[in-house]
């Protein structure tokens, strides 16, 4: 099978800047994604999971160059998207962009207070002209009820709904171009958890009708093994594993991946977890570690972790990870 | 045993210029020595009022209307304004969900701590600065003496709440109030301070309401569980028998909808949670009756007539729920 996503060598560098008698000057960089490298097939969930700070946002940013990529490339079946997006071709560009939409994290901060959801959803309409203007209406009351409001909601304003019902809201503007691929940037965290199973539960709906393919970001572990087909972990801008979801939760084989797995408490008071507590925090971003960026932190580094950082190998099964000690 | 707190019927009721929204409506709970005690609700539930109700720091326009507080043999409604300030940071100290929020931004972390310890205590500016660096070292910070002299700014979320942990030990309280102390806080961080609230609640013999939406924080740390649904109780219990054996309809459907983290989803062709329909009701304008019933699976026409009261069922165990007999009082 091909793949419907391909990221290559992806970087994100930022400059430090510093001011100082002379103005600004760049005092160092902040590699906020390194060289990171997945594919994803049409129909398949990967997640991206990770602390705050260890580039999960910035990679799927990049990808839909919402914020520019410093290298590589993104593969969008055929096409090389950072090359569309940066050649300013506006005919190319939205033609690449009804291929993937970003749904974003803050049903508060991505819904424009001063328009009615109407206009929210018929917005994409208006830019990309892929329906004829008679019929916007009806896609759009089509829409409000796939995603499981009313019609009649369109007439009314961000500040009249909940937080779950402005998430739907912002799961109808993402299709409203029919994309193939949607980046959904931690969808429900901001939501209560009975909400969150109802917007969980459409999202999975929505992938088997629709055929969509996701790009899953998310600190919350449960909800990505509920989701995800496929795992990605990211440690301080790099991928240290990647394997099926159901492998990676019963069987880490980085160490990180380890810690981060044993924290999560169970809703059982008798789980008895094997707890593999890390020592203090993720180093700053300014300061990555030589060698294996997490041999600060490791229960097992050994003396080669300090000099040489581990590439990320396949280790069977559909697995891979970046560690020269592996669990 | 005699219970350290002891909250009967609270209500805490918010008086806008639209109308009274009864917040908090009737919880109760009650907390041991040494015990840890989890109050679990969704957002509106009244929970964090609940807290600060204890403390009687719930803000205006909420007022306190109804209902018992006692602590250690005393009507913490019945004490003056002086007394309670005296209890507050020093019988019952609390941290609160936000570190980032509940830190003095123009103050260095020692001024914040030594002003507590001699608001509390007759003690020289030297030995409470001692004891706050002891403290910072008891709460896993290196090098206290230097961050004593920072500001709240120069540390991560993870640092300040290890300090907010620290001076609500600061006094050595006997009841520790805490907020959703973990939600804004990445999962290993959340598990270090889980981990070190355990640790110290058990060597410094404190007890503990731990207010949390999070099943998995509760279950990890609570002896007993409340749980509580737009201002009312709806189940108490030990906590093996809110999660093995719960028996409201809530406690049940808020059960089911979290995904769990232990179980294989990948293999299901569509999975599927089971959800609770609806949504958290508008307390401006609460639902007749059960407060639950328009978003219960077994509601009946009785369940929006009948407000149910809590029932013992089986020691230790209280539910609401007029399915599992609890008997109902009329609303007219």
């Amino acid at each position: 099978m091909t793949a419907l996503v391909r990221v290559e060598h992806l970087v994100k560098r930022y400059p430090v800047r510093q001011r100082g008698i002379l103005g600004e000057r760049t005092v160092g960089h902040i590699n906020a994604v390194d060289d990171v490298s997945f594919s994803i097939d049409p129909g398949e969930t990967l997640a991206l999971v990770g602390e705050s700070g260890c580039g999960k946002t910035t990679t799927a940013r990049s990808m839909l160059h919402l914020v520019p990529a410093t290298s590589g490339k993104v593969w969008f079946e055929n096409d090389e998207l950072l090359t569309v997006f940066r050649g300013g071709d506006r005919a190319a560009v939205l033609r690449a962009r009804r291929g993937l939409q970003y749904m974003f994290q803050d049903p508060y901060l991505s819904l424009n207070p001063r328009w009615t959801i109407g206009q929210t959803v018929r917005e994409p309409f208006r830019v990309h002209r892929h329906v004829p203007e008679p019929e916007w209406d009806n896609r759009i009351a089509a829409l409000l009820e796939r995603v499981g409001l009313e019609p009649a909601h369109a007439f009314r304003y961000p500040h009249e709904f909940s937080g779950g019902q402005r998430q739907r809201v912002g799961v109808a503007r993402a299709l409203a171009v029919e994309p193939r691929f949607l980046v959904l940037d931690e969808p429900v965290s901001s939501l209560d958890v009975s909400v969150r199973a109802q917007i969980l539960n459409l999202l999975v709906e929505l992938r088997a009708e629709l055929g969509l393919t996701f790009l899953y970001i998310s600190h919350d572990l449960a909800s990505v093994r509920f989701i995800a087909h496929r795992v990605a972990v990211m440690y301080l801008g790099v991928i240290v594993e990647m394997a099926p979801t159901d492998a990676l939760f019963r069987h880490p084989l980085h160490h990180y991946t380890r810690a981060l797995l044993s924290a999560v408490p169970v809703p059982d008071p008798d789980a008895k977890p094997i707890r593999v507590a890390l020592r203090g925090e993720p180093p700053s971003a300014m300061h990555v570690p030589s060698g294996c960026r997490f041999h600060t932190r490791c229960p097992a580094a050994l003396p080669v972790c300090r000099t040489t950082p581990p590439e990320l190998t396949q280790a069977g099964d559909g697995r891979a990870v970046a560690c020269h000690n592996p669990c | 045993m005699t219970d350290l707190l002891t909250v009967d019927q609270l209500r805490v009721h918010f008086f806008t210029r639209s109308g009274v929204a009864p917040v908090v409506d009737g919880i109760d709970f009650t907390i041991g020595p040494r015990e840890t005690l989890g109050l679990v609700g969704e957002s509106g539930s009244g929970k964090t009022m609940a807290s600060l109700a204890i403390l009687r720091l719930v803000p205006p326009p909420a007022r306190i209307v109804g209902g018992s507080l006692r602590f250690q043999d005393r009507d913490l409604l019945a004490l003056d304004d002086a007394a309670m300030r005296g209890l507050r940071g020093k019988s019952i100290a609390m941290i609160f969900q936000n570190p980032a929020y509940s830190l003095n931004p123009i103050l260095t972390i020692g001024d914040q701590l030594i002003e507590i310890l001699r608001w509390h205590e007759r003690i020289s500016v030297a030995a409470a600065r001692d004891r706050a660096a002891e403290l910072l070292r008891l709460v896993g910070i290196a090098d206290p003496a230097h961050r004593l002299r920072q500001f709240p700014h120069e540390m991560s979320g993870g640092m300040k709440q290890r300090i907010c942990i620290a001076r609500a030990l600061l006094c050595e309280p006997a009841l520790i109030l805490a907020d959703e102390p973990t939600t804004n806080l990445d999962v290993t961080i959340q598990a270090q301070i889980l981990d070190l609230l355990e640790e110290l609640r058990e060597r410094l013999h404190m007890a503990m309401l731990l207010v949390s939406h999070d099943m998995g924080v509760v279950a990890r740390m609570a002896d007993r569980i409340t749980v509580v649904y737009a201002g009312r109780t709806c189940e108490r219990a030990d906590s093996r028998t809110i999660f093995h054996a719960p028996l409201h309809p809530y406690t049940r459907a808020l059960l089911d909808s979290v995904p769990r983290v232990d179980r294989d989803y990948e293999h299901e062709a569509r999975p599927v949670l089971r959800t609770i329909g609806g949504r958290i009701p508008d307390l401006a304008d609460p639902p007749s009756g059960c407060r639950f019933h328009p978003r219960c699976v077994e509601a009946t026409e009785e369940c929006a007539r009948l407000r149910p009261e809590l029932l013992q069922i089986a020691p230790g165990h209280f539910v609401s729920c007029l399915k599992r007999g609890s008997p109902g009082i009329p609303q007219g």
